[in-house]
C-alpha cells in the first residue's frame, strides 16, 4: 500500500454509497470505495432456512447492537426512545430494509414556506425529479402510475399483489373515504436487470434471498464494479485526513486483521448514513478543524431526524396473508399534509404491513395471555395466526438541534474508534402525530372489520432512518454541505447520505437518499474543471 | 437422536426431564390438529440448544420450581396432576421462569415442519419456493383513482 492514491475516495458502500460510485464510474477516475463490512452471501439470509424468524432476531438483526458482528459497531442508545437500526456490509442498509419506496413530495422541500417550521431545503422537487428517474430505473421498482398523492411519476414493473391483507385493509380504508394506493416498492414484479421476481418469501427486512428485493449489492454494485469502480470490504475508515491546506487527503483505515492503513485520495465522498457519518466526522479532528471534520457551524451531528413510528393491527375473523407474501403492499397518505386542525403540523404516511409471522405472533401473545398455553393453546393461537394485519405509522419528525449524535466517551468498535452516543428526544408535536395516527388507523381497522386492535408507539428499535446530521444549505453559518452536497469548509470532501435531509418527510428515505447522490454525482461531473473553486 | 453433544449440554437429566414436561404442558400435541407437543424429541432438543445461554438463569429457577412442588404438594413437580403443575407453572413466582420458556418453547415448536403445515405454511424454508397470495380485488382502488390529486403544489425554484 505504499503508493494508494486514488483520485475518488467513496465511505460507505451503502444505498448512497452504490448510486454514487456507479454515477461517477463514467468519468474513468480512479475511484475506490470502502465498506467495513462483507458482500453477504445471499444464501445465508434467514430466509433459506428453517429457523429463519431465530436467524433474523440475532446475525440478521437490523439492531447493530443485537447483531453483534465484528463489522459492526454499537450505538449508545441509552439517552434516545429510538434505537439505530442499520446493516455493515456492501448494500448497508437496503439489505435489511422492506424495500418500501416511496418519493419525497414537492411540499417537503420546503415546510419553511408552507408551514413556518424548520428549513426550506436549496433545492426542491423539480430538481431530483430526473434523478429519482434514473434512479427507479436502476433500482427497479414496482408500483401503479396515478397515485393522486404524488406528481405524476412512472411505474417501472405492476404494483405487488394486494393480497387477503391489502384488500381488507383497502375496504377500511373506502369505508372511511380516505386514500389508499398500492405501495411503490423496490421489489421486484417481473424479472429486472438480472433479478428474479418476488416469489412472496416473506422475510424482506432480513435480506432477499430470491434477489427480488433491491438492495444496492445487487443493483448499483455489479454495474459500478463492470465500469471500473474498485470495492473494498472490511476497511473501516477511522477518520478522514487533511492537508496543510485544509484540504482532505484521504483516509486511515483498519484492515480487517486489524492494521492501519492510509489511503490517498483527491476527492472524498462520505456515505456512512446519518450516524456513520457524523460519527466519522466528528472522530477526524485535527488542529485545522479541532471540532471535527467541515464543523465551523456546529452543525455535524446536529438536527438528528428519526420517523417516529406508530404500530397499529386489528384482529380479522377472515384468514388474511399472515407471513406469506412481501412485506409491502398498500400505503395510505390521507394524513400526509398540513391540516393545523389535527393538531399538529406536518403529517405521515401508513405503511400497510400484511401480518405477523409464527413465531412472533406465538411468543407476543403467549406472553401477553392472549394466546394460551395450556390445553387451549391451538385454538387460540389459530384465532390470532393469519389473521392480524394493520400498518405503521411513518411521522415526519423537524429538524430540532439538541436532537445529536455526539462521540461516546467510553463505547468503542472492536478497532477502539469511538462509538456514537445519541441524545434524542420526541417532540410533543411528534408525539401528538403519533396519536392522531393510531386513532385513525383504529378507525380504518374498525371499519374494515377488525377486532382486538393492538397498537404502540414510539417504534422503540424502529431508528430506520437517519437524517439531518450534515444538512444540507446555501449558508456556511447554518449547514454543513452546499446545495450540491460539498462541505462548506472543505471544498473536495462530499457527503451524499440521509444526513444532508434538510428535513425528513413524512415517508421512508431511500429513493431520495440515491436521488440526491445521482444528483451530487452529476453536479461533480458538470464542474470537474472546477470542483474545487 | 439429540442433537445436543452431553459435554455442551448444562442441564442434568432430571432437569431436562422437567424443562420436557414444561414444554409439554405450555404446547401439549394435539390429535385435533395431527400435530405433536413441544416435548416432542426433535422439538424438545432444539429447545434445549436455545437455552444453553440461559442454563445460570434457569437451573435455579427450576431448582425453585421443584422446592415449591415439594413445599405445596409433598412430591416433585413431575409426579404432580396435571392441574397441580398447571396452578404451580401459573404462580407470579415462577413469571421469569416462563416467560424465558415460553419463548424457547414457541420458537422451537413454530419451526417445525410439521407443525407449520398446519397454519398454512411451507413444511420447507420459505426459499426456494416461496408463497403463493392472490392478486385481490383491485376495483376496490376506483373510488381512489377518481379523486383530484390532493398533493400541496409549490412554486419551482430549481437552484442553477
Amino acid at each position: 500500500m505504499a503508493d494508494d492514491h486514488v483520485d475518488v475516495l467513496i465511505i460507505g458502500a451503502g444505498a448512497s454509497g452504490a448510486a454514487i460510485a456507479w454515477s461517477l464510474a463514467d468519468t474513468r477516475m480512479h475511484i475506490v470505495c470502502m465498506e467495513q463490512g462483507d458482500w453477504t452471501n445471499p444464501s445465508e439470509y434467514p430466509s433459506a432456512h428453517m429457523d429463519w424468524e431465530s436467524r433474523a432476531a440475532g446475525e440478521f438483526s437490523f439492531d447493530p447492537n443485537a447483531r453483534g458482528r465484528v463489522t459492526d459497531y454499537p450505538v449508545n442508545n441509552d439517552d434516545s426512545p429510538i434505537a439505530v437500526a442499520n446493516f455493515n456490509g456492501v448494500g448497508g442498509g437496503t439489505v435489511l430494509y422492506a424495500g418500501h419506496f416511496p418519493r419525497f413530495h414537492p411540499g417537503d422541500f420546503c415546510v419553511k414556506t408552507l408551514d413556518g417550521v424548520a428549513d426550506d431545503w436549496p433545492i426542491d422537487y423539480e430538481t431530483l425529479e430526473p434523478y429519482y428517474d434514473e434512479n427507479d430505473r436502476m433500482m427497479g421498482v414496482s408500483g401503479l402510475a396515478g397515485d393522486p398523492a404524488y406528481p405524476p411519476k412512472p411505474a417501472i414493473m405492476p404494483p405487488l399483489p394486494l393480497g387477503k391483507s391489502g384488500e381488507k385493509l383497502a375496504q377500511g380504508f373506502n369505508a372511511k373515504g380516505w386514500h389508499w394506493w398500492p405501495s411503490d416498492s423496490a421489489v421486484a414484479t417481473e424479472p429486472y436487470d438480472g433479478r428474479d421476481k418476488c416469489i412472496n418469501l416473506s422475510a424482506c427486512t432480513y435480506g432477499c434471498a430470491q434477489g427480488a428485493k433491491a438492495s444496492t449489492d445487487i443493483t448499483y454494485w455489479p454495474h459500478a464494479i463492470r465500469a471500473g469502480v474498485e470495492l473494498r470490504t472490511r476497511c473501516r475508515v477511522r477518520e478522514i485526513t487533511v492537508n496543510d491546506e485544509g484540504m482532505a487527503s484521504g483516509a486511515i483505515y483498519y484492515d480487517a486483521d486489524g492494521n492501519e492503513q492510509r489511503i490517498n485520495a483527491e476527492v472524498v465522498i462520505v456515505a456512512c448514513n446519518g450516524v456513520g457519518t457524523p460519527r466519522l466526522l466528528l472522530n477526524s479532528k485535527s488542529t485545522l478543524f479541532p471540532d471535527g471534520l467541515a464543523n465551523s457551524s456546529g452543525l455535524v451531528g446536529k438536527n438528528l431526524m428519526f420517523h417516529p413510528y406508530s404500530q397499529i393491527y386489528g384482529t380479522f375473523p377472515d384468514e388474511l396473508d399472515g407471513v406469506r407474501g412481501p412485506q409491502d403492499s398498500i400505503w395510505s397518505q390521507e394524513f400526509y399534509e398540513t391540516d393545523l386542525s389535527r393538531g399538529f403540523v406536518r403529517g405521515f404516511t401508513y405503511e400497510c404491513i400484511r401480518g405477523h409471522a409464527p413465531i412472533g405472533t406465538a411468543v407476543n401473545n403467549m406472553i401477553s395471555g392472549r394466546v394460551a398455553w395450556g390445553e387451549d393453546h391451538h385454538r387460540t393461537y389459530r384465532e390470532v395466526v393469519n389473521h392480524v394485519t394493520g400498518m405503521v405509522a411513518i411521522c415526519e419528525d423537524l429538524p430540532e438541534e439538541h436532537n445529536t449524535v455526539t462521540l461516546d466517551p467510553d463505547l468503542k468498535d472492536t478497532d477502539g474508534i469511538p462509538a456514537p452516543k445519541l441524545n434524542y428526544t420526541l417532540s410533543d408535536n411528534s408525539k401528538d402525530m403519533l396519536d392522531f395516527s393510531i386513532a385513525r388507523a383504529a378507525e380504518v381497522l374498525t371499519a374494515a372489520g377488525a377486532t382486538n386492535i393492538e397498537s404502540s408507539a414510539p417504534i422503540a428499535g424502529g431508528g430506520w432512518h437517519l437524517m439531518g446530521t450534515a444538512r444540507m444549505g446555501t449558508d456556511s453559518a447554518t449547514s454543513v454541505v452546499n446545495e450540491w452536497g460539498r462541505c462548506h469548509d472543505v471544498k473536495n470532501l462530499f457527503i451524499v447520505d440521509g444526513s444532508i435531509f434538510v428535513t425528513g418527510a413524512g415517508v421512508n428515505p431511500t429513493r431520495t437518499i440515491q436521488a440526491l447522490a445521482l444528483y451530487v454525482a452529476d453536479n461533480m461531473k458538470q464542474r470537474l474543471a472546477n470542483l474545487f473553486d | 437422536m439429540s442433537n445436543v453433544i452431553g459435554s455442551d449440554n448444562p442441564y442434568s437429566d432430571d432437569e431436562r426431564q422437567l424443562l420436557r414436561e414444561i414444554a409439554g404442558l405450555l404446547i401439549p400435541a394435539s390429535s385435533e390438529y395431527g400435530i405433536p407437543g413441544a416435548d416432542d424429541e426433535r422439538i424438545f432438543d432444539n429447545i434445549l440448544v436455545s437455552i444453553i445461554r440461559l442454563a445460570p438463569t434457569l437451573k435455579p429457577k427450576l431448582h425453585d420450581l421443584q422446592a415449591l412442588a415439594e413445599e405445596r404438594h409433598g412430591p416433585d413437580f413431575l409426579s404432580l396432576s396435571q392441574v397441580d403443575k398447571t396452578t404451580l407453572l401459573r404462580d407470579q413466582i415462577n413469571y421469569a421462569l416462563l416467560q424465558h420458556l415460553i419463548t424457547a418453547t414457541a420458537t422451537a415448536y413454530y419451526q417445525d415442519g410439521r407443525v407449520l403445515e398446519t397454519i398454512g405454511l411451507k413444511s420447507t424454508p420459505p426459499f426456494p419456493g416461496g408463497h403463493d397470495i392472490e392478486q385481490g380485488d383491485w376495483s376496490l382502488l376506483e373510488p381512489v383513482k377518481a379523486r383530484a390529486p390532493f398533493y400541496r403544489k409549490v412554486p419551482s425554484r430549481t437552484s442553477d
